[in-house]
């Protein structure tokens, strides 16, 4: 494993990588600067660039770089407006957008910086600590181990979804059936594909991905049309002194820590992370009444605890190939595109090109300091964009991506199918994520627990009780661990209600 | 509580399910001879069975939740709609729109298929610039075009005679 690390600390070391990540940095920021245009969206329109450029070590930490700057960037209209421009900024607004009230617009966007970059550097360096034990035991996992872990993660991912429990478990339900239309994985029968050729091979991801996370948005602004016109963002005051920066550092490294542990737990987020991160500041801090006042800690609190959870995600996803959110679903198809397949066997098989990834992933922090730095000004102007001009634009990149996945123009026809799907469900305030996430996992779990099947033979529960303790361990404590970060969500729910009135 | 968006929803996958489920041995193909335990461990309809019974039972608790008046945590991914000012039509136009470009890109070809699509989805979000409006229909199209083809070397569809305007024009760039 050691030898993966250093080999991969040689092969991440290349220019051409860093010009992509700095290019999926800007392009991030800037996705995440307009309000209403997701992290999520961007980087389901830009991921077929990353798939198409052929080589792992480009097209991933491209998708990094828009990744990491597209969550900073949607600081930069929740300061500026009072709108968060993606979900994990919407902590940020509390105190945020009052500094900008009191004149220190500035302030808070370099603090916003300063606590996203520590925080992920820090959170990415553990991230690489984390992996390697991690990755050495799952590699003495088989089939029945990876079915249970793949049970717990989308029982966590739908208890954890946006609202009630039912919708997030119907929501389950419809992504894992659609996974099964195209050849069964053992006898290659076809299924729910009505004779069509173009279903046997099943629906593809990068149009279902594209079509629930950018359609949506697009039909949306349609339906709204351009209102854009006449917001006015000022990037006011003074900048961030070293002194402040050094008060705050104690909330940065307590926010670090809370949005690692968050990382590493399939189907929380930034969003839960930034909640518990700024919950945390107020209740420590000796002034708690100025949380929501426009206090600074409030900014590195929320900030740093939404960046922190970048890393600790590709924990689960490259060590067991599961997702933990939208943005790591999205990255676990860069990563299957590229022909990678997260999972026990990557780090035997591309150790090296992993680490890679993951070392540039450290760097690029360094980068996003830089360019975040610099280049504030200019996005603190991108929040006035019309959407009326990028919205064509994006709706075209849309189209060209999924076309460009198989040259399959049937593709195009599923990415609306699925965009209209993806729009039904946010009108019935039914949260995404959950089907993602039982389509990508719905297969596999099938493949892996057929081999399950086959490995105990005619007396299963001898096996699950005798030769297979681990997973039955861990298939009887999902519902229990389900039901506690169920209680622990709804929890945070009606706080986040309560508190927005 | 009938007319609300999420019970339509439930209701309609309550019974797409439903069907499913029921003419499952139709919408699944058999193996053509019996497979051993080794080569087929499960039977193909066992996972979609059970699942689309999860389903069935997971949408008409909700429904049964939702007849009883039960109150759960709510939590608004998007405000009711309130259609005022046409966005219906705009978003049935784009509907339209968006499906007749998909099933015209092969014929068309990428370029005038992108420009279609590009200068009415413009026109339908409130865009009142022309010159902006057909210079990025027009610009952006072909940069994409130049990139995915010259830089990516990628197909993308188009017709016969735009392209022999564009190779002789394409060979004129430095190659990557």
């Amino acid at each position: 494993m050691l030898e993966a690390l250093l080999a991969g600390f040689e092969a991440a070391l290349r220019v051409d990588t860093f010009v992509w990540v700095s290019a999926g940095l800007l392009l991030g920021m800037l996705m995440g600067a307009m309000p209403g245009f997701t992290t999520t969206m961007g980087m389901s329109v830009l991921m077929p660039v990353a798939f198409l450029v052929g080589d792992p070590l480009i097209g991933i930490p491209f998708l990094i770089g828009v990744y990491k700057g597209g969550i900073y960037g949607g600081s930069v209209p929740a300061i500026l407006i009072s709108m968060p421009g993606t979900a994990a900024s919407v902590v940020t607004v509390m105190d945020g957008h009052e500094l900008t009230k009191k004149g220190q617009a500035r302030k808070a966007l370099d603090m916003g910086l300063a606590a996203s970059v520590i925080s992920d550097f820090i959170s990415d360096l553990l991230t690489i600590v984390l992996i390697i034990p991690v990755a050495a035991i799952v590699l003495g996992f088989g089939p029945p181990e990876i079915a249970a872990i793949m049970f717990m993660s989308l029982v966590i991912v739908a208890v954890t979804a946006t609202g009630p429990v039912l919708k997030g478990l119907l929501m389950l339900g419809v992504g894992f059936w659609l996974s099964f239309v195209g050849a069964d994985p053992f006898s290659a029968m076809e299924r729910y594909t009505f004779g069509t050729t173009e279903l046997y091979d099943g629906f593809h991801l990068i149009p279902m991905l594209i079509g629930l996370f950018a359609l949506p948005e697009i039909f949306n602004a349609v339906r709204t049309g351009d209102r854009q016109r006449g917001r006015i963002a000022s990037l006011v005051g003074e900048r961030l002194s070293w002194p402040e920066l050094k008060a705050s550092l104690r909330t940065i490294f307590r926010s670090t820590g809370i949005g690692t542990a968050v990382g590493l737990v399939p189907g929380l987020g930034q969003t839960v992370a930034a909640m518990m991160g700024y919950i945390a500041a107020k209740n420590a801090s000796k002034h708690p009444e100025t949380f929501g006042k426009g206090d600074i800690d409030g900014v590195a609190a929320a900030e740093s605890a939404n960046n922190a959870v970048n890393g600790p995600t590709m924990v689960p996803l490259l060590t067991l190939g599961i997702p933990g959110d939208n943005v790591t679903a999205l990255l676990l198809g860069a990563f299957m595109m590229q022909g990678l397949r997260p999972g026990p066997t990557l780090f035997e098989t591309s150790g090296s090109i992993v680490f890679a990834i993951l070392i540039v992933m450290l760097f690029a922090n360094l980068i996003f300091w830089v360019i975040g730095y610099y280049t504030i000004p200019l996005f603190s102007r991108v929040v006035t964009i019309k959407k009326s001009l990028l919205i064509p634009i994006t709706i075209m990149l849309a189209f060209t991506g999924t076309y460009l996945a198989r040259s399959n123009p049937f593709d195009l026809i599923t990415l609306i199918g699925f965009g209209v799907l993806g729009l039904a469900a946010r009108r019935a305030s039914f949260d995404v994520m959950p089907m993602v996430m039982g389509f990508i996992l719905g297969r596999e779990l099938e493949y892996s627990f057929g081999q399950t099947v086959s490995l105990a033979g005619d007396n299963f529960l001898q096996f699950a009780l005798t030769e297979r303790l681990g997973m039955t361990a861990i298939v009887v404590a999902t519902p229990i661990l389900g039901t506690l970060i169920g209680l622990r969500m709804n929890r945070l729910r009606r706080q986040e209600l309560i508190r927005g009135g | 509580m009938f007319r609300k968006a999420d019970f339509r929803l439930v209701a309609a996958v309550l019974l797409l399910a439903t069907v499913a489920l029921v003419f499952g041995q139709w919408l699944i193909a058999e193996p053509p001879i019996a497979l051993s335990s080794d080569i087929s461990p499960l039977n193909p309809r066992l996972f979609p069975g059970l699942v689309l019974f999860g389903i069935v039972v997971v949408a008409g608790f909700f429904i049964a939740n939702r007849i009883r008046g039960a109150d759960d945590l709510e939590v608004e991914l998007e405000p009711a709609l309130a259609d005022d000012d046409g966005g219906t039509k705009r978003l049935l136009g784009f509907l339209a729109l968006v499906v007749v470009c998909a099933l015209a890109l092969n014929t068309l070809g990428f370029l005038t298929t992108m420009f279609v699509l590009m200068l009415g989805t413009s026109l339908l979000v409130g865009n009142d610039s022309i010159a902006q409006i057909i210079g990025f229909s027009i610009g952006l199209p072909f940069v994409i075009y130049v990139l995915v083809t010259h830089v990516l070397r990628t197909s993308l569809p188009e017709l016969d005679a735009i392209e022999s305007v564009l190779v002789p024009l394409l060979g004129l760039l430095p190659s990557f």
